[in-house]
């Protein structure tokens, strides 16, 4: 490392410490052992790589030798979780409120970039410890500042002096609450998340207010929120995820480009898309308990999403188009230009599906991420299965509506097909759209063989089934002339083989 | 395996600089390639980059790879997976490389190479014990046992 740093370590360490130290401050420091590469490292990349590291690797480092010995209180990021020891018999484990305490006297850097306490046991009595944290976290300029509680019996009612952070870019903050009275100021940030927090409509417009440049703000089960009004320019993303206990009731986002709405919801009413005429892109990914509310809510959010380019749609919301469209409901007639499917494709999805692509006449894209089967399935009683138990030409015999397919969709992408390939409603699917659809240029299926399930597949059964599918989806007739359908793995079984080899040693190595 | 189509380049020749390394050995890359280096950026924001750019802390060997790497990431349309996978193997390289890779990111201010390189690095000293990283970087350890056990104290909880 440079030599002031080193010099100024030991400066500091001496003022402490015994004779023996400071008896050492005069000799030169032994010179680096041949081929030590990593001390020789200027400082910024030192710390460039502690920032990749949990904290308590980057202490460790402190037993490395004498010119590492400070190397890690420099470090400006300070990041502590407060999980449980995974050694029952550790004879000293500190409690996490003393172990945080150590480390930050120690830290010497005069801006600490992120500063993150997450999952802390937090109960009244450590409220001024827990300012005290955040006073340090202010002093040092924080720039990413992450505070999350573990489900707290009273929320934290953050400081006065954390409204106004002049240097704040990120900020996540969980099981705390806001209040009204403190102007926010909050000049450079710009991703936000307030989890299990105590707001209201003032707070939030403050917020949003006190925010110039804010681009993203998420909002996961915050209650007593009513209304969401954001008229600022800037912020270009709102994600809405767990409503367990929220009870929105409008959303006024004029010049919003991206929603999300994620998780699980528990609604008494829908809510209301006021304003959003500048989206492009949306997401639906979640799943409402309560009787109808699904069905009236997501039909409310399609109507209103009519001109957005790009949507996203997840399982349960799919599962709930299924029904619509068993229940002869016609669907809205959208501008959608790429669909986005997360979801399993299998008989309770299917007709969702249809439903889709009937309203969106410009489709051009289409991608289906495969996931394992949804976790939140809808309730469906037997007379609905019974309808729901189909044969292969139903699609068929719906497809003179699917206006998309005779001119517009051109792409088609079925990721991780190997968490799929076995349902024959997927490969029904996948048959329909290459039969009919006539402008179609490339079928990509990729079968995402790096991930985790590259173990499962490894078993020789699998991949003779895998193949003889593959060559199936191969012989299916196509509708465009141009058509290509694109394996992202080899299809011959020797070159699978060393294919699936090389990506085992690889892991392994 | 699918194939990438590349597109064919227009009648204009594409905008080529000129570096040179500390051995004296000169490489050419795409403008657009050069780009990805904030300090080459900079130089070719100010006209500076018309004649060969003396890199006089880098060797040929490891500018070569550099030049590979920002014009590999300067490709268009590159799926994201591929791409990683790309980078893995350029940083399955023995520690002298890697280290000259860092050094170079660093001076050129190359942020994804940066990035790449020292989270390989960091990949390295993750879990592992003290004894075992002098090990993997030949540091020596400059403590007495006695000094060691008292740091050790110090910190406890980091090296249980």
């Amino acid at each position: 490392m440079a030599e002031t740093t080193v010099h100024g370590a030991v400066r500091r360490e001496s003022s402490g410490d015994d004779r023996r130290n400071r008896a050492k401050r005069n000799r030169t420091l032994p010179p680096l052992s041949p081929g030590d590469l990593i001390t020789a490292m200027p400082d910024a990349v030192i710390h460039h790589i502690f920032s990749f590291l949990p904290l308590k690797d980057v202490v460790k480092t402190s037993a490395l030798s004498k010119r590492w010995h400070s190397a890690w209180t420099t470090t400006a990021h300070l990041v502590f979780d407060d999980v449980l020891p995974c050694n029952p018999d550790d004879t000293y484990s500190p409690d996490f409120p003393s172990l945080v305490d150590s480390v930050l006297i120690r830290c010497t850097s005069p801006t600490v970039k992120r500063f993150h306490i997450t999952n802390f046991e937090y109960d009244e009595a450590l409220h001024p410890k827990l300012d005290l944290w955040l006073r340090f976290a202010e002093e040092r300029r924080v720039e990413d500042l992450r505070l999350c509680l573990h489900q707290p019996k009273v929320h934290y009612k953050l400081p006065r002096f954390l409204y106004c952070l002049s240097r704040l870019v990120r900020l996540e903050v969980r099981g705390c609450c806001f209040s009204l009275g403190t102007a926010v100021r909050w000049p450079c940030l710009k991703v936000l998340s307030i989890r299990y927090a105590e707001m209201s409509d003032d707070i939030l417009e403050g917020i949003v207010r006190g925010s110039p440049v804010l681009e993203s703000l998420e909002l996961h089960n915050c209650r007593s929120i009513k209304n969401i009004v954001i008229d600022s320019t800037s912020v270009k993303e709102l994600i809405l995820d767990n409503g367990w206990l929220s009870n929105f009731e409008k959303i006024w986002a004029p010049h919003l480009l991206s929603l999300r709405v994620l998780g699980v919801w528990r609604l008494h009413s829908v809510f209301r898309l006021d304003d959003v005429s500048s989206l492009v892109e949306a997401e639906l990914d979640f799943s409402v308990s309560g009787d109808g509310i699904g069905h009236d809510l997501l039909k409310e959010l399609l109507e209103k999403l009519c001109g957005v380019s790009t949507i996203t749609i997840g399982g349960w919301c799919l599962q709930v188009l299924s029904t619509l469209e068993m229940e002869g409901v016609s669907s809205p007639l959208s501008k959608c230009q790429n669909l986005i499917l997360r979801t399993p494709v299998g008989q309770c999805e299917l007709l969702g599906i249809a439903y889709i692509l009937r309203s969106s006449q410009c489709l051009e894209k289409l991608v289906i991420h495969l996931t394992r089967s949804c976790v939140s399935k809808l309730k469906l009683d037997e007379e609905s299965i019974q309808r729901f138990n189909f044969h292969e030409d139903l699609l068929c015999s719906r497809k003179g509506n699917f206006q998309c397919l005779a001119k517009h969709l051109k792409s088609v992408e079925i990721i991780d097909f190997a968490c799929g390939f076995e349902s024959k409603h997927l490969l029904a699917l996948i048959k329909f759209l290459v039969g009919d659809a006539l402008a179609l240029e490339k079928m990509i299926i990729k079968a995402n063989l790096r991930a985790q399930h590259v173990q499962k597949l490894v078993r020789v059964a699998d991949i003779c089934q895998l193949h003889g599918v593959s060559r199936n989806v191969l012989s299916y007739r196509r509708a465009s002339q141009n058509a290509e359908v694109i394996f992202d793995y080899p299809l011959e079984e020797v070159s699978f083989e060393k294919h699936l080899r090389k990506i085992l040693n690889s892991k392994r190595g | 395996m699918s194939s990438s189509s590349s597109s064919s380049s227009p009648s204009c020749p594409k905008k080529m600089i000129t570096l040179k390394s500390s051995d004296g050995e000169t490489f050419e890359i795409e403008e657009i390639a050069a780009l990805q280096s904030k300090t080459l950026e900079s130089m070719i924001d100010e006209n500076c980059a018309s004649t060969p750019v003396p890199l006089p802390n880098i060797t040929g060997k490891i500018l070569a790879k550099v030049v590979e790497y920002c014009t590999k990431h300067a490709e268009v349309g590159a799926d994201a997976e591929s791409l990683r996978a790309w980078d893995a193997e350029f940083v399955s390289v023995d520690h002298p490389t890697l280290f000259d890779y860092i050094l170079a990111a660093n001076f050129l201010e190359i942020p994804t190479l940066l990035n790449l390189a020292c989270q390989s690095v960091a990949d390295m000293v993750k879990g592992k014990t003290p004894d075992e990283i002098h090990k993997i970087f030949n540091i020596k350890s400059t403590f007495t046992p006695e000094e060691e056990e008292e740091l050790r104290r110090e910190n406890q909880w980091a090296f249980d």
